[in-house]
């Protein structure tokens, strides 16, 4: 009563240090063995009308909105040290396991969730949802890390159906029993990759949530369904779209029918903040178009450069219109401790990964109102190999960055750089950071 | 014949009688066991506070005992040499202990002195007309040219040792009456005897005035039979120093000096019937015996696990940088704390269960920042009383120990500072007695401490850590204490204390080019007002009021637009109030109130995420305005007790208590803003607490003792917040279980094995609940009563008392190696003997706690440490230098450790697949201590440079695991590496 409950001083000193340990460690942008880097999933969400697990399944009607949905899962999975093949499983994992799913028992899960009555239907529905959620294996192609310095794997999409039993298996509990949840249910892709060339950092195991959303602004919803949301929940049914000429972010008095999240686009990078120059410093694509300094010029979004050693890139990732959606969130009001809304634009992050030279870990809109990343390259003796001689193919250096909305949609970003023998006539440590020389 | 007692006080100095009682009666002030006896608290006044001086109504008298035997050896080789002893006598005349207070200078000639004494058998010494221990200084003296027809026979002895017990008698009657002997004359001697260097008056020094008659005319002073007609006036010097004697013949006369554990000293005076001679004397104290640091145990009172330790004996250990509070880290019971230390882990318990008291008054923390050193300056601590379990009910809310630190007494006599400087802080000292005609002597003494580590962590960082990147840390301490004392009447004190603390620490920085910036202070203050009167029939009242304020304020923000604070703050007061009634020596009782009050004033204003949604971000939505939460109100805590002793024998004690506990909040309506949650419907917590403890001596040496209650401690302000916590909490509990036996193993060593067992319940436990109160209201739970503990151990603490031993065969060596002639008989002081102590204390325990839903899954806390060794040792060698070390060998903190991990596509993090909670342990922890210091002694004036050096061989201890992102890796955050801690200390 009359003593803290901890002793802050010495809490914080434990920490202070702990924050100020040194350490030998990797650092998580720098991309140095195998790494699961991103998935994208299109669609980035599945909407679902709240009549779907509100009312019970012998009860639904003729017409009644039965969704199916076809879903693509894109894997970003890298080594850079190369790897003669790799194996993979991928998995969709139901929510509510734990976050590794590596204690998931799939086939018993799947008997878990039959609930039809009839044996044929039965079948039917365990083979749906067998094949959905048994785990994919799949041996996947040599990696060059000669033509991609990154050294991506390929093979890594995968195909999924969702269909109703899928759907009702997903959003119900062994019962039967759905009930009603104004937060989205999230299964996740699940996938274990292994190198087995590897002599250290063999495998890694990742997964990425795929939000099924409930529509709570489905006319076909039951009369007093809005009035029992207010008397539950406190929560008021708008009844139509937003204006986006007035919709502005701050608290929101009604909930808005909900639209399908989108995955964002990225069109590709601007160079800026280039300082003058005379001289061609930067080619860029195929067929290389030099740039200047004192020019702005916008590559693709798995675009190859040429660049100086230890050059400092100043890069703006560009959207597409539309990347940045309007959304509603429900929000937690302390002082009144009820559910409130609120509505929000996305605010993208960027989450940046260099296998050679120095980037930030993230770039953001929310703290830093950018998503500008600065990437200071390497020095050529660093990445080239001892014996390279004038007329060798140009060492080569990668950024690769995934967009992510914060709401399950994503994009990546690759740019490669082939890095030029160092200038004799430039000092080394005038080349780099700071030194805005390309 | 050689070794019998013989008379001496005829005898010239220059001719002692071959060996007799020289039966130097000055140490017989007080009985020996009062002197050894640790100090006592303040509610322990009957036993141990000081007592009118008892009074010495019959002296030991010997009754039988072996002689000494000269050593061929020495006789062989003409050795001749005196052995003063300090002779402990126990209440059945037997002797308990023996020590040299003399060395003669040959090891051979020591042994066989206190080979003959330990053999003496007396009729015990009686103060007030009851037996009592009492301490003798004894003179051995070994001398070839014996006549032997001079040889005392045992009647003589007898008679002999009747006129010296009952000179010592008179003179004691006589000091304690201001003179030496009858008046006779006139006053024209006085002095004051004191600690050189301290300037302490020194007590009982006994004075001799030898006066030598004129020579007959006519005499042979070639006469073998001639003796110099001298005569011998002695007397004693009071509590204050002071010493007088009447009549005192005209002429030069030497005067003698003589104490215990000081060398002794002589002037030569001239004295005059017209002029009273006045004399101030400084007694150097030998420092081979000023063993300061002793661990003790509180043998006569009624707790089982106390220990005391008080200002002198803690203030050299090694590793504690001289910081008193620090040593109870090395006693069983408490664990290691990571890094400098500072959390006071008791018994496995939280931190947080553990009381802190300083004069009885709630304080939030024990140590400044960093846990390098504490909130109370070492000169202003009297004594410190640690109890890791089975304490009384005098001490309330608190399930696990006690701390409770006790402000100096100031008994000074005149006045006196001290300052240390060292390499971390600076701090002083001072205060004596103030004067004024028509009023009580008021003692005032005032202390403060500042540190400048602020100054040179930023220096260290840009010499030794360049890349630490421009990130200033400064951290910033200080303390004070001050407090005035008085006695206006016999019997009654009063004082007035006021100290305080202030913790600041700021780290400024920039990184990745973001500017950030943290900031965090705590600080206290309060002021203590107490009377301590004694009443007729055996009562003694004690009240103390109190009032302090609190506050801690912690901020951080920086360029990423992200900023915020907590704070909270509370104006405290309490009263206590005991009155203690000791009806005889078989039955003693006492009833207290314990009173605190606290405001309540928290806020929290912190940008929270309020988002609900189920889909993670990468990072948490930043609101655009902070989010604000407080709480204010007053929070009060009654608290009343009643205790009884029982000792109905010598060898059997029991102590049962009752303890009554009612904690409630009143809401300060005014003080209430809009939209601020405040607690206005929680129920009263109550509670009755019943505990027991009780010693058995089962044989002399050994003893059994044993001690069961129940504990509990209220939930803080933060706790039953409501958005923070949960009003409806009730107080978490602890039932205390302890038995344990103390032995005594030889005449230095002790040993005291403790097992005990705690059970906790109704701890609290966060949780994640949420209450759906209908129409959007949802309240979220946030703690509960549902955690369950228990920690089952045993303590084991193997003590050397202060002993001296003589290293002559060092000097021996030396003489060998140098010759006679390079040979200087002052090195026989440096080889005379080395003064020892130490202790080895080892506790094994295992602490766990239970929070699963089922309650069926107990799991190791994190202050889990199944062995804790600690082995503390000090040298006080000749010449003023100090020796000392620590080492401590401890298991690792439980641990978790991942064993792989699953990145996470929607957050970027990688999650770790852990282990079974804390199924791992850090490394053993083991490292070594040292201190050296040199003590300068001068009249006025002493000081002591002193080295205390941390991890001498530097050993590279973990303090905590830290992960790679992916948890693939692990390294060690490493403990404190090698830090030397240099300074000086000065007092006059």
């Amino acid at each position: 009563m009359l003593r803290p409950r901890l002793p802050r001083l010495v809490a914080l000193a434990g920490m202070l240090a702990a924050l100020t340990a040194c350490n030998n460690f990797d650092q998580q942008n720098q991309l140095n063995d195998l790494r699961i880097l991103g998935m994208v999933t299109e669609p980035a969400e599945i909407l679902y009308s709240a009549l779907y697990t509100t009312i019970p399944i012998e009860d639904r009607f003729p017409g009644f909105p039965l969704p199916e949905y076809d879903v693509n899962v894109t894997v970003y999975a890298f080594d850079p040290r190369g790897a003669p093949g790799a194996n993979s499983t991928m998995q969709l994992c139901p929510d509510g396991q734990d976050a590794s799913c590596i204690d998931f028992d799939h086939a018993e899960w799947v008997e878990s969730r039959i609930f039809s009555e009839d044996p044929a239907q039965q079948e039917e529905d365990r083979a749906a949802i067998g094949a959905l959620l048994t785990p994919q294996s799949r041996e996947h192609d040599a990696v060059d890390r000669a033509a991609d310095p990154t050294g991506q794997f390929v093979q890594m999409s995968y195909d999924y159906t969702f269909t109703v039993p899928v759907m009702d298996a997903l959003l119900r509990n062994r019962d039967g029993v759905a009930g009603f949840d104004i937060f989205p249910s999230l299964p996740r892709f699940v996938m274990d990759l292994e190198n087995p060339s590897a002599f250290d950092v063999r495998t890694e195991r990742a997964f990425k949530r795929l939000p099924l959303g409930l529509d709570l602004n489905d006319p076909a919803l039951p009369p007093g369904f809005a009035d029992a949301l207010v008397q539950v929940l406190g929560l008021k049914l708008c009844g139509e779209d937003p204006n986006p000429d007035t919709f502005v972010e701050g608290p929101a008095d009604c909930l808005f029918p909900k639209t399908t999240n989108q995955n964002p686009i990225v069109v590709g990078f601007d160079f800026y903040d280039a300082q003058a120059e005379e001289e061609a410093f930067l080619e860029t694509g195929i067929p290389p178009v030099p740039i200047h300094f004192g020019t702005r010029a916008t590559i693709g979004a798995t675009a190859t450069i040429r660049a100086h050693s230890g050059a400092r890139l100043n890069l703006r990732p560009i959207l597409a219109p539309g990347a940045v959606e309007a959304y509603q969130v429900y929000t937690f009001d302390i002082d009144n401790q009820s559910i409130t809304l609120e509505n929000r634009y996305e605010d993208p992050i960027i989450s940046w990964y260099t296998t050679a030279g120095s980037a930030p870990g993230q770039t953001q809109t929310q703290l830093q109102s950018s998503l500008d990343v600065v990437w200071t390259l390497p020095f050529f003796d660093d990445i080239a190999p001892e014996d390279w001689a004038d007329g060798d193919p140009l060492p080569r250096a990668a950024l690769f960055g995934m967009l992510r909305d914060q709401r399950g949609g994503a994009a990546p970003i690759k740019i490669i750089v082939e890095v030029r023998p160092d200038d004799p006539d430039i000092p080394k440590e005038a080349a780099g950071p700071g030194g805005g020389l390309f | 014949m050689e070794g019998r007692c013989g008379g001496m006080r005829r005898a010239s100095l220059k001719r002692l009688v071959v060996i007799g009682w020289c039966a130097l009666w000055a140490t017989v002030s007080a009985p020996a066991s009062a002197q050894l006896e640790p100090q006592a608290t303040q509610f322990d006044q009957e036993e141990a506070k000081p007592k009118k001086r008892p009074k010495l109504t019959k002296p030991p008298q010997f009754i039988e005992g072996e002689e000494a035997v000269y050593p061929p050896q020495a006789r062989a080789e003409s050795r001749e040499g005196d052995v003063v002893m300090r002779i402990d006598i126990d209440a059945d005349g037997l002797v308990s202990r023996v020590a040299i207070v003399k060395s003669s200078g040959f090891a051979d000639l020591d042994v066989a002195a206190m080979g003959a004494v330990t053999t003496f058998v007396f009729v015990p010494a009686e103060f007030d007309h009851k037996p009592a221990p009492v301490a003798i200084e004894y003179r051995q003296v070994f001398q070839l040219d014996v006549v032997v027809e001079e040889v005392a026979t045992d009647e003589a002895i007898k008679a002999e040792e009747e006129r010296n017990a009952q000179a010592a008698l008179d003179e004691m009657v006589a000091a304690e009456t201001g003179g030496a002997g009858p008046a006779k004359g006139p006053l024209n001697f006085e002095g004051i005897v004191r600690e050189a260097g301290s300037k302490e008056a020194l007590e009982g020094v006994e004075v001799t005035v030898v006066i030598e008659g004129a020579i007959p005319e006519g005499t042979d002073i070639n006469d073998p039979n001639f003796e110099y007609p001298i005569e011998e006036r002695t007397t004693f010097s009071d509590a204050e120093g002071r010493f007088f004697f009447y009549g005192v013949p005209e002429g030069t006369h030497r005067v003698s000096f003589g104490l215990a554990e000081f060398e002794p000293s002589f002037v030569e005076e001239s004295f005059s019937f017209k002029e009273r001679t006045e004399v101030i004397v400084y007694l150097d104290p030998l420092v081979s015996n000023r063993l300061e640091t002793v661990v003790r145990e509180k043998k006569a009172r009624k707790e089982v696990a106390k220990v005391q330790l008080t200002r002198e004996e803690v203030r050299k250990v090694p590793g504690t940088f001289g910081d008193p509070l620090r040593v109870i880290e090395n006693l069983p019971g408490l664990a290691r704390a990571p890094f400098a230390g500072g959390a006071l882990i008791v018994r496995g318990a939280n931190p947080a269960d553990t009381g802190i008291y300083f004069d009885g008054v709630p304080i939030p923390i024990v140590y400044h920042f960093g846990g390098l050193k504490s909130v109370v300056n070492a000169e202003f601590l009297e004594t410190l009383d640690f109890y890791p379990g089975g304490f009384g009910a005098y001490y309330g809310r608190a399930t696990a120990g006690i701390v409770d630190v006790s402000s100096r007494e100031l008994k000074m006599k005149s006045f006196r500072g001290f300052t240390d400087v060292s390499v971390i802080d600076t701090s002083f000292f001072f205060g004596g007695p103030v004067e004024i005609e028509g009023f009580p002597k008021v003692t005032v003494a005032a202390a403060a401490r500042r540190s400048y580590i602020d100054a040179l962590i930023p220096l260290a960082l840009d010499i030794f850590v360049p890349e630490a990147g421009g990130i200033i840390a400064a951290p910033v301490y200080w303390d004070y204490q001050l407090k005035a004392s008085i006695e206006p009447w016999t019997g009654q004190t009063l004082s007035l204390f006021m100290f305080g603390s202030d913790d600041d620490l700021s780290v400024v920085g920039a990184t990745g080019g973001t500017e950030f910036n943290f900031g965090v202070k705590q600080s206290f203050h309060r002021i203590v007002g107490r009377w301590t009167s004694k009443l007729p029939g055996g009562l003694t009242h004690f009240f103390q009021p109190f009032v302090g304020i609190d506050g801690t304020d912690l901020g951080f923000g920086g360029s990423f637009g992200l900023e915020g604070g907590l704070g909270s703050g509370s104006r405290n007061w309490g009263v206590r109030d005991e009155l203690r009634w000791r009806a005889s020596d078989a039955l003693e009782a006492a009833v207290g109130i314990d009173y605190l009050g606290q405001t309540q004033d928290f806020s929290l204003e912190f940008p929270i995420p309020n988002e609900i949604t189920a889909f993670p971000r990468v990072q948490f939505r930043i609101p655009d305005e902070n989010t604000a939460i407080a709480a204010q109100g007053q929070q009060h805590a009654f608290g009343t007790y009643a205790e009884g002793i029982f000792q109905p024998t010598e060898w059997f004690k029991i102590v049962p208590s009752v303890r009554f506990d009612l904690a409630y909040f009143v809401i300060d309506e005014e003080e209430l803003d809009a939209g601020e949650n405040l607690i206005s419907d929680r129920p009263l917590l109550w509670s009755v607490d019943p505990r027991i403890t009780g010693r058995l001596t089962v044989l002399p040496g050994t003893t059994l003792k044993g001690a069961m209650g129940v504990y509990r401690q209220p939930p803080t302000a933060q706790d039953l917040n409501s958005n923070t916590g949960n009003p409806y909490l009730v107080m978490p509990r602890a039932w205390q279980f302890i038995g344990g036996v103390e032995q005594s193993l030889t005449q230095y060593l002790n040993l005291d094995v403790q097992m005990y067992f705690t059970g906790r319940d109704l701890l609290l436990q966060g949780t994640n609940e949420l209450i759906n109160e209908g129409n959007g209201k949802i309240r979220p739970v946030n703690l509960t009563n549902q955690g369950l503990g228990r920690t089952l151990g045993a303590e084991f603490l193997l003590r050397h008392e202060i002993g001296k031993y003589p290293i002559t065969f060092l000097r021996d060596w030396y003489k060998a190696i140098l010759g006679p002639d390079l040979y200087f008989g002052y090195l026989d002081k440096i080889f005379s003997e080395v003064g020892a102590f130490g202790w080895i204390a080892y506790t094994l325990s295992r602490t766990e706690i239970d929070t699963s839903e089922n309650r069926d899954s107990f799991i190791l806390t994190q202050f889990d440490q199944t062995h804790i060794l600690t082995l503390v040792g000090q040298l006080n060698l000749p010449l003023g230098f100090t020796f000392g070390g620590r080492f401590r060998l401890v298991s690792g903190n439980p641990a978790t450790l991942p064993v792989g991990s699953v990145h996470d596509l929607d957050t970027t993090s990688y999650n770790a697949l852990p282990q079974p909670a804390r199924s791992t342990r850090l490394p053993t922890f083991h490292q070594l201590d040292f201190r050296i210091d040199r003590k300068f002694v001068f009249d006025n004036f002493s000081f002591t440079p002193y080295l205390d050096l941390l991890n001498v061989y530097n050993q590279v201890n973990a303090e905590q695991y830290q992960i790679d992102y992916r948890a693939r890796e692990r390294e060690i955050i490493q403990g404190l590496p090698i830090l030397p801690n240099f300074g000086l200390q000065g007092e006059f």
